[in-house]
């Protein structure tokens, strides 16, 4: 009991002596953050102002102006406030610690530094207060001292806020990218403060507001506010204030704001009214107090320190109709009194200009918007009801520039080749019902008849479904049968692994129409390999347009899978490209192309080693093209039942690619593959059409088109030629089926033709398929040519045999 | 010569030239706020946000914890024979905030409370038995008390406050930051002002040097600082740690050769000089 007692009684001496805390009895430290119009002082552009005129908007003008009141509220109050600073210019620019320092000097209970923040699309307070160590707060009562202040900014509905729950944070904990630092302002402080980030001045409604003065008053009334709730003082304020928008109930704020670029929120998308005139008025009727709106944009008034009691708020500004509404002060609180003020229109609706608006015959594109412009801001809700299309189309209303202007865009498109009517009622009116006749005038009609296409069409893809695609640096391509619209076409396209997961396309490498003949594509470079064996899904989504705004209509998914095509296969790697020049285009023997194929070594995309060959080439037409390269690198030796393997990158430009073998005059082209692929793809092809006896050397690459309108040049890549004669039993060097070999071969001086008949005819044919030499019997001299490869054509009985022979 | 974090440079002064010949780290960590006594013979120190206060022996080389207690590290000073040391605690009267004084005797290890909590906020030279000269700042105006007079002086035109307002050794002369204009050395009347230039933490180098920190920021953080000497009569600034450095408070006794640096990680830096005539 004796204890109880005791406590009772010193609960009462603190209670008596110095429990209770006057406004008077505090030392307040403002800091309105550094001062000028420098590059750090955050000038945001809004309406009318140029980019860094000192008039516009600057977070360092808009601090200032906050602890400017702060300090005079507090001053009034009988408290001790202290300012940082007292101007804005660029000496006004002070050490960090100079401010900490003279807190702590002058011994003061709190510190703000005030401050609004960066944001465009959002708008909500922010405090931060110091801490020692992340989620260590250097003073615990600094965090209730944010979270109060944080309720108080966000109370103001002068502002509308995009967030509803407190945002306080510790310094380092909301900048971990400064490691210990924090903020500088509140590192060497030993005082209960924080920094509040206020409003979000790139918002640039909330811009606009911060350029009024009884905006910035009321924010720094809170600040005193909050003290006051901090200490739990004895006094509090005995006034009230009242404060409110003025804006126009209709139209949006088309000139001082373009809402397409920026974003506005509910009535912040409404045109505040400047220079409108704003009374208080007391029960009895008299004016109390007065404001006219300033020339910002912001809309913003404030009644300073009303008694409480009943009044009525009156506006009036030129050209809109007068508004009256009651308001009840009460002490110590801000009573909100938005006014939208009804605009005077005086006139009947009617329709000025509309779209489409055919000649005669002319049909109109399935993706054209309807558009119907109006004399003044039509009523949407009438209009709603008095608009109806025929026959009707999946669709919406939106309306534009302030309402005066309204489109109808179809979800999908509209029909094909059908006939429409668009009709509007007298239903339809302007918003201004204090006039006698703001209807429509007369009802409205419109007609026109649609094209025969609304659909874009895919008309080739890589990969197809089911497609195997190589997984490193994997490329997709989509081709359509018109340009494409390329806005955010990249994000109309998605990738996906079998999980779901997003992959990344490298945009800065991706590419997009890049046919020919008014076709559309889009090429997609993903960022990372794909996984050997893994599944994926491209889905090309159904609102990619054209550049009529013909849309695909239908998602479309395509499935795939990533292989490895850079295997090793079986065989003798017999061209590895690492050298220059080993194939060059044959101008005599292309034909229907506008210059000579061409060939490169080319080291940025291959399989093995360091490079490939690249070949390059351009028809003339759309069909009936060939492009033929010579082989210049070593010959080698194939003949009938081996098999040539290659390493291809196609370009899906769906060409037939082929090899060419000669044994002498004959030539004989092997289709290796349709170049309908994109990336690298391994092929195998059976030499069976080569004949038997006969010795080839693979002597030219042959690309013939392919009906293409809309891809008439383009390229692709060789790696490694792969001969694989492990089927036929090692012909180059032996007895052949034919009975007869060459040797010594290569040769100096003269070579036996072991199993011909002693008076066997022989002709000699160089690589380009003329003949050389002819001999008689089984031993040839061939001291007389030079160096080379030849064919030997060895006549037997009815047929013939065809030999390799190598001179030195 | 570059050592820890602070490169230190040879300082000119008037007739006499100041060559750091030497220089180590005294404190790894968590030391900041550095003051040296008279003698240089030992330093006092605090972490960042103040919350105590810590000594250190030259001699000795064992720091000796003073205070726990927030705010302890905050403007506390030697007395003038360097043998006690005087500081303020945090506390409270009722819900607002006070600040007690306590005195601290380095040789006994002992720390007594010379004055209560209190809500003033003059200096603690006005707490040291037999002292007739104290200075402190009362935002716009100095508040001198000489012999128990006091009185106000305003020594710069337009001034928005005065901080970091100091007594010379000699008793003679009043050191200030303006936060605008600078740093600013006047006589104890306020007259025969003369400006040092722009600079934060300023103290005592003697009677006829100040130490000062440049620093620079973004208006967020710190991006550099550094320690410069200024000689009152000329105003010639000499750089003593390097412009790219992060050195922040100085304090110097000319008498023992010292000047002691806080640097990045609360670092105490020494640097041994030697004066040439």
């Amino acid at each position: 009991m004796k204890k109880i007692l005791l406590a009772v009684v010193i609960a009462l001496i603190t209670a008596i002596t110095g429990g209770a805390v006057k406004m008077s009895d505090l030392k307040i430290y403002i800091n309105p953050g550094h001062g000028g119009y420098g590059s750090d002082d955050r000038n945001i552009g809004i309406y009318p102002y140029a980019g860094g005129d000192t008039l516009g908007y600057w977070e360092s003008k808009s601090n200032l102006y906050k602890g400017l009141f702060m300090y005079h509220i507090l001053d009034s109050l009988g408290a001790k406030p202290y300012l940082s600073r007292i101007k804005n210019t660029e000496a006004d620019d002070r050490e960090l610690y100079s401010i900490s320092q003279e807190a702590n000097e002058l011994g003061c209970d709190l510190f703000f530094s005030i401050h609004s923040n960066a944001g465009e699309n959002v708008n909500y307070p922010l405090m931060l207060y110091r801490e020692d160590a992340v989620g260590k707060p250097r003073y615990t009562d600094a965090v209730r001292l944010s979270n109060i202040l944080w309720d108080q900014l966000h109370s103001s509905k002068l502002s509308l806020w995009t967030r509803d729950t407190p945002y306080v944070s510790g310094d380092l904990t909301f900048y971990p990218q400064w490691g210990t630092s924090g903020l500088g302002v509140l590192r060497r402080l030993y005082v209960v403060g924080l920094l509040s980030e206020g409003g979000m001045h790139e918002h640039r409604p909330e811009a606009h507001r911060l350029m009024n003065m009884d905006f910035c008053w009321l924010e720094a009334w809170h600040f005193v506010k909050t003290i006051m709730e901090f200490y739990d003082t004895t006094d509090r304020f005995v006034t009230g204030n009242v404060a409110g928008v003025v804006y126009d109930s209709h139209n949006t704020r088309e000139e001082t704001l373009n809402l397409d670029n920026y974003t506005a929120y509910g009535r912040d998308r409404n045109k505040p009214l400047n220079g409108a005139s704003v009374k208080l008025l007391d029960a009895s009727g008299a004016v109390v107090q007065t404001r006219t709106t300033d020339k910002d944009n912001n809309g913003v008034f404030v009644f300073r320190n009303v008694k409480p009691g009943n009044y009525t708020v009156e506006v009036s500004c030129n050209g809109y109709y007068m508004s009256r509404s009651d308001v009840v002060v009460t002490a110590n609180e801000v009573t909100y009194n938005d006014v939208p003020l009804l605009l005077k229109r005086e006139m009947p609706l009617t329709v000025v200009e509309y779209s489409p608006k055919p000649a005669e015959g002319e049909l109109v594109s399935c993706a054209e918007k309807i558009k119907i412009t109006f004399n003044t801001d039509v009523d949407e809700t009438t209009f709603l009801k008095a608009v109806s299309l025929e026959p009707s189309v999946a669709g919406k209303w939106t309306f534009s520039k302030s309402f005066t202007e309204a489109t109808f865009t179809p979800e999908v498109a509209f029909d094909l080749s059908t006939h429409y009517k668009l009709s509007i009622s007298t239903e339809a009116r302007t918003p201004d019902v204090n006039y006698s006749a703001p209807n429509l005038q007369s009802p409205f009609v419109m007609e026109f008849d649609t094209k025969g296409r609304n659909r874009l069409e895919l008309i080739q893809s890589y990969p197809s479904e089911g497609d195997a695609v190589h997984y490193t640096s994997p490329t997709l391509e989509f081709r359509f049968d018109k340009t494409l619209n390329a806005s955010n076409i990249y994000d109309l396209i998605k990738v996906t692994d079998s999980s779901g997961k997003e992959l990344s396309v490298n945009r800065r490498t991706s590419t997009y129409n890049k046919l020919t003949n008014g076709y559309g594509n889009v090429m997609l470079a993903m960022i990372s390999s794909f996984t050997v064996g893994e599944k994926y899904k491209v889905t090309l989504d159904g609102e990619i347009r054209d550049s009529e705004g013909i849309p695909l209509g239908n998602n479309v998914e395509i499935n795939f899978v990533a292989e490895n095509q850079g295997e090793t296969h079986q065989g003798e790697v017999i061209e590895t490209f690492e050298a220059e020049n080993v194939f060059a285009g044959n101008e005599t023997e292309s034909t229907g192309v506008n210059n000579v194929p061409t060939y490169y070594r080319y080291t940025s995309k291959h399989l093995f080693d360091a490079a490939a060959g690249r070949f390059y080439y351009s028809y003339t037409n759309a069909s009936e093209g060939v492009a033929v390269w010579d082989y210049k690198g070593d010959y080698h030796v194939a003949v009938h039942g081996a098999k040539l393997g290659m390493y291809v990158f196609g370009d899906l430009n769906a060409h037939e690619l082929s090899v060419g073998f000669s044994s002498g005059t004959d030539i004989k082209y092997i289709k290796v593959c349709n170049m309908d692929f994109l990336g690298w793809r391994y092929f195998e092809v059976p030499l069976d059409e080569l004949l038997p006896d006969f010795e080839y050397l693979l002597v030219k690459i042959k690309l013939t088109q392919h009906n293409s309108l809309y891809a008439q040049s383009g390229g692709f890549n060789i790696d490694n030629i792969i001969y694989d004669d492990s089927q036929v039993g090692g012909v180059a060097d032996a007895v052949t089926d034919s009975g007869i070999s060459v040797f010594p071969n290569p040769a100096t001086d003269e070579v036996h033709l072991a199993g011909a008949e002693a008076d066997a005819s022989v002709e000699i044919y160089n690589t380009a398929g003329a003949i050389v030499k002819t001999a008689v019997g089984n031993v040839v001299n061939v001291r007389e040519l030079h160096s080379g490869v030849y064919f030997m054509k060895i006549a037997r009985g009815d047929t013939a045999v065809v030999k390799t022979l190598t001179v030195k | 010569m570059i050592i820890g974090v602070a490169a230190f440079m040879a300082v000119a002064m008037n007739a006499a030239t100041v060559e750091v010949i030497g220089s180590y780290t005294l404190v790894n960590g968590n030391a900041y706020h550095p003051v040296i006594s008279a003698d240089g013979s030992k330093v006092i120190f605090s972490p960042e946000d103040y919350s105590g206060l810590n000594l250190i022996d030259f001699n000795r080389r064992e720091v000796v914890e003073i205070s726990k207690e927030r705010g302890s590290g905050f403007a506390a000073q030697f007395s003038p024979d360097g043998e006690a040391v005087l500081y303020r605690c945090e506390g409270n009267i009722g819900r607002l905030r006070a600040k007690n004084v306590m005195s601290y005797d380095v040789a006994a290890d002992k720390t007594t409370e010379i004055a209560p909590m209190n809500r003033e906020e003059k200096s603690l030279d006005a707490y040291l038995e037999g002292n007739r000269v104290n200075v402190h700042s009362d935002y716009r105006e100095i508040v001198v008390t000489i012999d128990g007079v006091t009185s106000r002086i305003n020594p710069v035109e337009g001034a928005q406050s005065y901080i970091w307002v100091k007594l010379s050794p000699d008793k003679k002369r009043v050191l200030f930051v303006e936060p605008f204009k600078g740093a600013f050395v006047c006589n104890i009347d306020g007259k025969e002002l003369k400006s040092l230039g722009k600079g934060t933490f300023p103290s005592w180098l003697g009677n006829e040097f100040v130490l000062l920190t440049l620093s620079e920021d973004n208006g967020d953080v710190i991006t550099r600082s550094q320690v410069v000497a200024v000689e009152v009569s000329t105003g010639k600034v000499t750089e003593i740690t390097s412009a790219d450095s992060t050195t922040e408070e100085a304090t110097g006794s000319i008498a023992a050769g010292k000047i002691v640096c806080s640097g990045a990680g609360g670092k105490l830096i020494v640097a041994e000089i030697k004066i040439t005539e």
